[in-house]
C-alpha cells in the first residue's frame, strides 16, 4: 500500500457540507450520505427478515401448529430469505462500498454519483414492493426464495409483484456494480495501482463483474415465469412442451454466483480488519487476490451441484461434483492466509476483530459441510434437509453478517468520529457467537436424521433440537437489538471518548480512510493524495 | 490522472477526461449487462438442443427418416412399462389408456391404444406432449407411430381412439425394469 504525502486543498468545491434538511437524504449524490443510507436501510431489513426469522421458530418451537397458518409460514421462510438477500447483506455490503472505496482509493466520489442515488431509491422501491406482498390476496410468494416453477405460479396475485421487485432490484444492483466499477477503474488515486489496492476493494471490483453478469439471467428468468403464468408460454410447462428443470438451470446459473456476492465482499473486509488487530501486514496478498478471482470464475461452473436430485446424467453429476470440489481451493488458501496473517501477531481483541476471528472459524465450519454436499451421492441424503439451512446459514450468519457487523464496530469511529461502547460491544459480540452456534449447530443434526427444510410442523422426533434450535435463535434475535443501540449511541456521542485520526493503532499503514479526520469530513480527497510507494500491507 | 499537481483550470479538464472514461465504461458495462439478458434467452434453444443430442431430459422425438428401427427381440428381458396419462389446465377432454400395465421384450414392436373424450360443447384442438421416465432411457425408448406427433382436433363430445407404436432399444442397459411413459394433452397455442 501507500501512504499519504501531502493534502492539497481543494479549490473547486465552496459548498463544504452538506445540504440542510430532509430533501437532502433524498436528492444526495454524496458516496457518504449514499453509503449510509443503503447501511441504514439494510439494518432496518435485517430487523425485518430477522422478524421473520423469529416467527419461524417460534413456530418451530414445538411439534404441531402453534401459531401462523402452513401457507403464511412458508411465506415466511421465502419472504425472510428474499428480505436478507436482497434487502439486507446485498444492500449492506453497498453501502460500505459507498462509504469506504472512494476514501481507499482516494477518489472525492463514486463515478457516477447521480446514478448511484438512483440506484438506491430503486433498491428501496423494490424492497417496498416486494413487502407489499405481504398484504396481497393469496399471501406473500410462498414457494421458497428459488421461485421454483410450476409451484411459484400457484402464488396469487404476488406473483407479478415479486418479478418486478426482482426487476426493480436487478436494475439496482447492476447499476451499484457498473458504479463500482467504474469508480475502482477510474478513479483511483495516481500510483494506487491494481495490486496496491485493498482487498475490499478488489472482493468488490469482482464481485461487480459478477454482479453485472448474473442479475440480468435472473431478471430473464423471473419474466419467463411471468410469460408462462400469464402469456401462455411454455418455457417451464412440461405441458406445452417447455422443462422446469430448465428454470432451475438458469435459477443456479444466477444463484450460485450470487451466494458469492454475499461472501467475497465479506472476505474483503475480513482482509481489511484482520492484520489492523495482528498488527502485521496481510499474509499473502495476491494469492488472495488470486483466490478471490478463482472462486468467481468457479462460481460460473458449478450451479448444478444445488441440482444433483433432478436426475442429471452420471457425466454431469461427476463434472459438478469434481468442480464443485476445486472450490475449497482458493477458500483454504484464504482461511490459510488469515490464520498465517494472526500467527505471531500482536493480537488485541476488540470487538471488530471479535467478530472477525469468529468468522474465520465458523465460516470454515460452513465451507466444510459445504465440500460434504459436494458429493453428489451423500447430497441425495442432505438435499432439502435442515443440514443444507444449517450449512448455508453457518456461511452467511456468522461469516457474512459477522463480518457486516464487524466492519460497523470498525469503521463507526471512522464515519462519526465517536467511540462506541466496547464493554457492550465485547457483550453483543459474546452473545452472538454462542447463541448462533445454539442455532444453527443442532440443524445438522436434524438435517443428517432427516428433517426437511420448509415445514411448519415435523415428527416428534426432531422436538428436542428444533426447541434448542428456536431458544439459541431468540438469544440471537434479541442480541442483535444490543448493536442496535450501539449503532445508535455511537452516532449521538458514543463513550464521549475523542477518537484520533487513526482510531486503531497503525491503521494508517493499512489504509487511506485512516489518514483523513474523525469524522471524516462531507469531501474527501478532492485533489488525489499523493502516495508514497512502500512495502506491501 | 497523472496530471495532479497542475492548476485549476488544468484539473476541470482532468475532471471532464475522467468523467469521458466513466460514462464510457459504464455504457461497455451497460452492453454487458443487456448481452447477458441476450444469454439468458440464448438459454432456451440451447438447453433443448442440449437435451436433445445427449437424450437426458426424458423428451420423446418421431424417429428420423434414416433410422432403423428393426432389433432383435431380446425374450430372456422383461421391462414393465407404465402406461401415464393426464390433461393439463383449461383442456376439456377426458383421457386413459386401454390398458395402463404391460409387460414387453426389448426389441419388440407394440401397439398401445388410448381413448379420449371432448366434454366441451365445442370443437377443440389439443396436443399430447409425451415424457418417459427415468429421463435416461430415452434414446432407447422409440415411438415410431404416435398420435402425439400432430394436433388433434374433436368435435364437440366426440370420442377417438387414438394409437401409438414403440420399441424399446435392446440395447438399453439392463438396470432398467421399469419405465413410464406419460402423454398429457394441452390445448394447442
Amino acid at each position: 500500500m501507500a501512504a499519504v504525502a501531502e493534502h492539497d486543498h481543494d479549490h473547486e468545491h465552496h459548498d463544504h457540507g452538506p445540504a440542510k434538511g430532509i430533501l437532502r437524504w433524498i436528492v444526495t449524490t454524496n458516496h457518504k450520505d449514499i453509503g449510509t443510507l443503503y447501511l441504514v436501510f439494510a439494518l432496518a431489513m435485517f430487523f425485518v427478515g430477522g422478524s421473520m426469522a423469529m416467527i419461524i421458530r417460534a413456530e418451530l418451537f414445538e411439534p404441531g401448529m402453534q401459531f401462523v397458518e402452513p401457507q403464511f409460514f412458508n411465506s415466511m421462510t421465502t419472504m425472510h430469505a428474499l428480505v436478507m438477500v436482497f434487502g439486507a447483506v446485498m444492500p449492506a455490503f453497498v453501502g460500505l462500498a459507498n462509504w469506504m472505496i472512494p476514501m481507499m482509493i482516494g477518489a472525492p466520489d463514486m463515478a457516477l454519483p447521480r446514478m448511484n442515488n438512483m440506484s438506491f431509491w430503486l433498491l428501496v422501491a423494490g424492497v417496498l414492493m416486494l413487502a407489499s406482498t405481504l398484504f396481497m390476496e393469496g399471501g406473500a410468494p410462498a414457494g421458497g426464495w428459488t421461485l421454483y416453477p410450476p409451484l411459484v405460479l400457484q402464488t396469487g396475485a404476488a406473483l407479478p409483484f415479486a418479478v418486478f421487485s426482482v426487476h426493480l432490484l436487478g436494475i439496482s444492483s447492476i447499476m451499484g456494480a457498473i458504479n463500482i466499477v467504474s469508480t475502482i477503474f477510474n478513479m483511483r488515486a495516481p500510483g494506487m495501482t491494481l495490486m496496491k489496492m485493498p482487498l475490499f476493494v478488489w472482493t468488490w471490483l469482482i464481485t461487480g463483474f459478477l454482479l453485472i453478469a448474473i442479475m440480468p439471467v435472473f431478471a430473464g428468468g423471473v419474466t419467463m415465469l411471468l410469460t408462462d403464468k400469464f402469456f401462455n408460454t411454455s418455457f417451464f410447462d412440461a405441458a406445452g412442451g417447455g422443462d422446469p428443470v430448465l428454470y432451475q438451470h438458469i435459477f443456479w446459473f444466477f444463484g450460485h454466483p450470487e451466494v458469492y456476492v454475499m461472501i467475497l465482499p465479506t472476505f474483503g473486509v475480513a482482509s481489511t480488519i484482520i492484520p489492523v488487530f495482528a498488527r502485521k501486514p496481510l499474509f499473502g496478498y495476491s494469492s488472495m487476490v488470486y483466490a478471490t478471482a478463482s472462486i468467481a470464475f468457479l462460481s460460473f461452473i458449478v450451479w448444478a451441484h444445488h441440482m444433483f436430485t433432478v436426475g442429471l446424467p452420471i457425466a454431469g453429476e461427476l463434472y459438478f461434483m469434481y468442480s464443485t470440489m476445486l472450490i475449497a481451493i482458493p477458500t483454504g488458501v484464504k482461511v490459510f492466509n488469515w490464520t498465517a496473517t494472526m500467527w505471531k501477531g500482536s493480537m488485541t481483541f476488540e470487538t471488530p476483530m471479535l467478530f472477525s476471528i469468529a468468522f474465520v472459524v465458523l465460516f470454515t465450519m460452513g465451507g466444510l459441510t459445504g465440500l460434504m454436499m459436494s458429493l453428489a451421492p451423500l447430497d441425495f441424503q442432505y438435499h432439502d434437509t435442515y443440514f443444507i439451512v444449517a450449512h448455508f446459514h453457518y456461511t452467511l450468519v456468522p461469516a457474512s453478517v459477522f463480518i457486516l457487523m464487524a466492519a460497523g464496530y470498525y469503521w463507526l469511529p471512522k464515519w462519526t468520529g465517536h467511540m462506541y461502547n466496547e464493554k457492550i460491544g465485547q457483550l453483543h459480540f459474546w452473545l452472538s457467537a454462542i447463541s448462533v452456534n445454539i442455532l444453527f449447530f443442532p440443524q445438522h443434526f436434524l438435517g443428517l436424521a432427516g428433517m426437511p427444510r420448509r415445514i411448519p410442523d415435523y415428527a416428534v422426533q426432531f422436538a428436542d433440537w428444533n426447541m434448542i434450535s428456536s431458544i439459541g435463535g431468540f438469544i440471537f434475535g434479541a442480541s442483535q437489538l444490543l448493536f442496535l443501540y450501539i449503532v445508535i449511541d455511537t452516532i449521538r456521542g458514543g463513550t464521549g471518548e475523542k477518537v484520533t485520526d487513526e482510531v486503531w493503532e497503525d491503521a494508517a499503514k493499512h489504509g487511506l480512510e485512516w489518514t483523513l479526520p474523525s469524522p471524516v469530513p462531507y469531501h474527501t480527497f478532492a485533489t488525489p493524495p499523493t502516495l508514497i510507494p512502500t512495502e506491501h500491507i | 490522472m497523472h496530471l495532479c499537481f497542475c492548476s485549476d483550470a488544468c484539473n476541470i479538464t482532468v475532471k471532464d477526461l475522467v468523467g469521458q472514461k466513466n460514462r464510457r465504461l459504464a455504457l461497455k458495462l451497460t452492453l454487458f449487462a443487456v448481452g447477458m439478458i441476450g444469454f439468458c434467452i440464448a438459454l432456451i434453444p440451447l438447453y433443448d438442443v442440449l437435451t436433445d443430442m445427449s437424450g437426458i431430459n426424458g423428451k420423446l422425438a418421431a424417429p428420423g427418416k434414416d433410422e432403423s428401427l428393426h432389433f432383435t427381440v431380446d425374450q430372456t428381458r422383461v421391462i414393465n412399462v407404465d402406461l401415464i396419462t393426464s390433461v393439463g389446465k383449461g383442456a376439456a377432454l377426458t383421457f386413459a389408456a386401454d390398458t395402463q400395465k404391460m409387460q414387453i421384450h426389448p426389441g419388440q414392436v407394440y401397439d398401445i391404444h388410448y381413448t379420449a373424450k371432448n366434454t366441451a360443447n365445442k370443437v377443440i384442438k389439443v396436443h399430447a406432449s409425451p415424457s418417459v421416465s427415468p429421463g435416461l432411457v430415452a434414446t432407447q425408448f422409440k415411438l415410431i407411430v404416435c398420435f402425439c406427433f400432430e394436433d388433434q382436433t374433436f368435435e364437440a363430445g366426440e370420442v377417438k381412439h387414438l394409437s401409438l407404436r414403440f420399441v424399446i432399444d435392446p440395447t438399453l442397459p439392463v438396470q432398467y425394469k421399469n419405465i413410464a411413459l406419460a402423454q398429457q394433452f394441452f390445448n394447442t397455442k
